[in-house]
């Protein structure tokens, strides 16, 4: 079992190095720290934009998004490929089985972007992070970006309708901004999405929170993974 | 003429299957909730960001898929052999996705309270679309996966969204002039003729139609 997983994990690997994709994934995360690190501090300094300091934790939980946003974003993408190319079929009869392969194409390259996370935080945060801080958020980060992914693999048919549900997959994140800038009892009315409640962990370090975090991504996927056994039955 | 129609029928029917028309409708709908909380002072200058970052380039983010769809359902093979000519080809692509970001430009200014000019602006937001639809088409014919294409995809919207965006924070270069973001921008944003951003929109334009007919040609003929 464990062999057929690396066996396809290889798979994923070989065809993200044949397009480039792999070279993008490792250099864009750290491109996008570097503008952060180095543009916003300036930008408040040349235009005197006093009011932007006061959301340096939104740009790092942006920052905490990049790594895990990027590889996932990857493997869906090779995962649409291989579906139009009929190669999914094929490959979940093997001993790599339903999970097996997903596992291998999303569960890996997740797994593999948390220290990637925790490096380029750590290095480009602009709030006054904690390490500790940043570790727990990157295992938060890490998890939750796996549901776009999910969902555009469980939705979608083919590549253009996977491109389509991939746009609408994205708003998944945008719970990140409602604290900061919904104070009133209306920002409930997207507690629904984890990336909410994540910014309400990063804002208060409450567990209770972290714990709402990992709870509802474990639900989502769980709902979205039994909708993608049904899908390729 | 008949022909083109005909693509277009089938084009603008594909858009609607694969839910662009609904897609469209709902992020348009948010980015109208996101201006209405900004202040009046900003509602101009992000309004135009939005239609800059996300409308307009809504042709360049599908056309990656949708040809790379097309030539894994092997309708590039039965276009061969049709009396299309390629030009038909690129136009009904062109106008069906230029129509969606069009439509979705124009709520999100007419509702944002955005000015604009009832000539110049649906020109430079069509011109825009276009322009970067063909980008996407020669990029998308001279890849084979997905991922291959996002690896030009990054870069390009780069080159299309960063000079503009720079230019309405107040960092005006000469480079920036001949970028064709920021010659979008300042047509969509002035009433009057602009013959320096023209001129370069123009040059672009040009240069992308020919370059995509070259593609579209090599990729009907292989295919």
């Amino acid at each position: 079992m464990n062999k057929a997983l690396f066996s396809s994990f290889r798979m994923f690997v070989r065809s993200v190095v044949s397009d480039g994709m792999l070279l993008l994934m490792l250099v864009m995360p750290i491109l996008m720290a570097l503008l952060f690190k180095l543009a916003v501090p300036a930008l408040v300094a040349q235009f005197h934009w006093t009011f932007l300091p006061s959301y340096y934790l939104l740009f790092d939980l942006f920052l905490f998004t990049i790594a895990p946003t990027f590889w996932t974003f990857a493997s869906s993408m090779t995962i649409l490929d291989e579906m139009d190319a009929g190669i999914t079929p094929q490959l979940i009869v093997t001993p790599v089985g339903k999970f097996g392969y997903l596992f291998s194409r999303l569960g890996f390259p997740s797994l593999l972007s948390y220290p990637v996370i925790c490096i380029i935080v750590y290095f480009a945060h602009l709030s006054s992070l904690s390490v500790s801080a940043i570790l727990q958020l990157a295992l938060l980060s890490m998890v939750s970006c796996l549901l776009p992914s999910l969902l555009v693999i469980c939705i979608a048919n083919n590549r253009v309708e996977g491109m389509a549900v991939n746009k609408l997959a994205g708003l998944l994140g945008f719970g990140s901004f409602v604290p900061f800038f919904i104070t009133g009892w209306q920002q409930y009315l997207f507690a629904f999405l984890p990336s909410f409640w994540l910014a309400k962990f990063a804002q208060t370090d409450n567990y209770f929170f972290f714990a709402l975090v990992l709870l509802l991504t474990v639900l989502i996927s769980w709902g979205l993974f039994r909708k993608y056994e049904r899908k390729i039955q | 003429m008949k022909r083109l129609f005909n693509l277009l029928k089938g084009d603008i029917l594909q858009q609607y299957k694969y839910g662009f028309y609904w897609l469209y409708l709902f992020v348009t709908l948010l980015y109208l909730i996101a201006l209405y909380f900004f202040p009046d002072g900003w509602k101009t200058t992000v309004g135009r960001v939005i239609v800059l970052t996300d409308p307009m380039l809504f042709g360049y983010m599908f056309i990656g898929a949708i040809i790379l769809f097309e030539r894994s359902e092997k309708v590039t093979n039965a276009l061969s052999v049709m009396p299309i000519h390629p030009i038909e080809y690129l136009f009904s692509k062109l106008i069906s996705l230029g129509l969606i970001s069009l439509l979705s430009s124009e709520v999100i200014m007419l509702g944002g309270g955005v000015p604009q000019h009832c000539f110049w602006t649906p020109f430079g937001i069509l011109a825009g679309s276009f322009l970067f639809t063909m980008v996407g088409m020669i990029q998308a014919c001279r890849i084979s996966t997905l991922n291959g294409f996002i690896m030009w995809m990054i870069p390009t919207m780069l080159i299309a969204i960063l000079p503009p965006i720079l230019y309405l924070c107040g960092i005006d270069g000469w480079w920036q002039q001949l970028m064709p973001g920021t010659a979008i921008l300042q047509i969509i944003s002035n009433n009057h003729f602009l013959w320096l951003p023209s001129l370069v929109l123009s040059v672009y334009l040009l240069l992308a139609f020919w370059l995509a007919m070259k593609n579209i040609k090599t990729l009907l003929v292989n295919e």
